[in-house]
This record gives structure tokens, sequence and C-alpha cells, in this order.
């Protein structure tokens, strides 16, 4: 006997959230259209998760973009906006000191996945993580540790600590050498 | 010190990174750890602080580019916002005086005094700080700010790190 799914309630924060969320990743996403009273309920979720900058982008062609609780949104993309632009730049540091020792990195985690949304700072990470060859690690916390970079840049991944050096040239082969442009476009 | 007709503001550019949006400007100030938001007048003023032009010549680029005419004032007032937020080169920032007339007017005295109806935005720059309610655990309250921009995504750890989830 299949048991009927229960309904979820319009006004549950999660299926606010959903709605606020949905298509929010995009290019051009419709405006959102719940009431104000509705927003300011899952504003503090959408931001204390980091989603305020997806939330926003709903939000600014909507009648909703001049309400108190869609200010904070609009200030969270601001915000997120900047701390990718900022973390564009310590990349560019990052990566020219590690190769001036002749270590190659290789971005991951936060960063790579951010450039896949539609606008840089939707997708909001901490810290800046890249991988290394397993034998120069010690060496790139050396040079990363000298250097005057404002966030923290994460070379320290246990999965790829016993990569071999067979697996290092797979791995390579299937990374995306970026233009230093690639990096602010 | 240079007289205001003959001053030819300069834009800073070093240690500030800077993202333009098609309303407003961002920029973080890396010398100070300070993240502001400038207006679209603000915008246009910074941007033609060339080092070349004079006040009454930005006046006339600003009209030209917004097709409105441009009170030398709000040309001004910019400079003067600009220079508070060490926008400006120092040595230019060091000449920019507004008025006393207007370094005494509230916000809304100027807007009545320039025309509410003026097409041009009073320029206006406002640091960026973190929403109000993002508050919670993640953010502000950690009293991780690497860089001087909470870590409002992640984890912060010992030394101020922001650490992805």
């Amino acid at each position: 006997m299949r048991r009927r799914a229960k309904a979820v309630c319009r006004e549950s924060p999660g299926a606010l959230i959903a709605t606020a969320l949905t298509s929010s990743w995009r290019e051009s996403s419709t405006p959102l259209s719940i009431s104000e009273e509705e927003l300011s309920k899952i504003v503090p979720l959408l931001l204390g998760s980091g989603a305020g900058a997806l939330g926003w982008g709903r939000v600014r062609c909507a009648d909703l973009r001049e309400a108190g609780a869609a200010r904070e949104l609009h200030q969270a993309y601001r915000l997120h906006t900047l701390q990718a632009e900022v973390h564009q730049h310590e990349i560019k540091q990052a990566v020219a000191l590690l190769r001036l020792d002749e270590i190659e990195p290789v971005l991951i985690k936060g960063w790579s996945v951010a450039r896949f949304y539609a606008e840089r700072g939707l997708r909001p990470y901490g810290d800046i993580d890249l991988i290394v060859r397993p034998d120069q690690r010690v060496k790139a916390e050396g040079v990363l540790k000298n250097a005057d970079l404002k966030f923290y840049v994460d070379v320290r991944h246990d999965e790829f600590e016993d990569v071999d050096d067979q697996r290092w040239k797979g791995l390579y082969s299937r990374t995306q050498l970026l233009q230093s442009d690639a990096l602010i476009a | 010190m240079k007289k205001t007709e003959h001053l030819t503001p300069r834009a800073r550019q070093e240690e500030l990174v800077v993202r333009e949006l098609p309303d407003e400007m961002l920029i973080y100030d890396l010398r100070r750890h300070e993240a502001h938001c400038l207006n679209q007048t603000a915008t246009s003023v910074w941007k033609h602080c060339d080092g070349k032009t004079t006040i009454k010549g930005i006046m006339k680029s600003l009209a030209k580019e917004l097709q409105s005419p441009v009170d030398e004032r709000i040309v001004r007032l910019a400079l003067d916002q600009l220079a508070k937020f060490h926008l400006l080169d120092e040595a230019e920032a060091l000449s920019v005086q507004l008025p006393p007339e207007m370094a005494r007017m509230s916000r809304r005295e100027m807007m009545r005094t320039l025309g509410v109806a003026a097409a041009v935005a009073l320029p206006l720059i406002v640091s960026i700080s973190a929403p109000t309610t993002a508050q919670a655990a993640s953010c502000v309250n950690s009293g991780c700010t690497p860089g001087g921009i909470p870590c409002c995504v992640g984890t912060c750890k010992a030394g101020g790190i922001c650490t992805s989830p």
C-alpha cells in the first residue's frame, strides 16, 4: 500500500527556503514572489548558511527589494562578492609564490566550484584550498606561512597524502590550466 | 596648497581590490582592511579622478556621461567623501575640502539645496559590514575576520582562520 507523502506547508521555513533558492544560481532567475513577512522568516537562515547572496539574486528584481530583510541579503551579496574578489587577488599571489619555488598547485573545492555559478560571490567560501604533490607539501606550507596573505590557504588534504607519482600525473593531466586573467574574468 | 580650482584629484589605485557592479562599485582597502560601497555618482567621480582633470572638468565629463547638468557642489561632495574614505591619492586628499556652508549640511539639507528633482543622485559612499542577522555563530560573533571580512561561511579556528565547511 503506498503511503501518501506528507503535505509540506507553504509557510514552513524549509518550503520557503526551497522557493527562495530555486534557480538562484542561474544567470537569469525569476523574481521571488513571497510576502515580506515570509522573507523575514528565512533571511536569518539564508544568511547563517551562506546563501544570502543567492537569496538576493532572487529578490533584487522583485518588489521585495526595498524591504528591510532584503537589505540584509543585499549586504551579504556585496560582502561575498567583495570577498570573492579579494580571494582572486590572494590566489594569484599564492600561486605566484609557490611557482617561484617550483611548486605547481591545483585549486580545488571552494573556488573551483564557485566559478561555475552565474556570479562570483554567489557561492562563498572561507579559505583557499590548494593541493600539491605530497613530497612538496611541507615546503608549500613554509612558503605560504611566510607570505602576507589575508585568507588561509589550506594545502593539507589528507585524501591526497597517499597519492603516488603515477596517480599525480594522471590527476594533473585532468586539470585545467587557467591564464591569470581567468582568475578575474 | 593648490587652490581648489586648480586641483586635479587622482584616484588611489594601490592596495585596492575593486569590483564594479551594474549600479554600484565595491572596493576593499587592503591597507586598512575596510570594505566600501560607492553609488553611481561617487563611482563616476572617482573614475574621472585621473590626476589631470580639474573639478570643473570632472563636472563637465559627468554631465556629458549622465546627459544631465551636474552641480559643481555634487562633485565637491563626492571628492570630500572619497578623501574621507582614503580613496584619493594622499597628497590630493589633503586639499579637498568642502566649502564651510556645505560641510555643515545634513544629507537631507543638501538634497533640498541641490534640488531633490535633480537627475543626478547625491554621491554616497558607505562602509560594508556584515548584515546584522547573519550574526549566527558562523559570522561576526565568531570574532573571526580574516582580512577584515567576517567569516560568514565555514568555521573559525584558532588564529583567526576561516575554513570552509
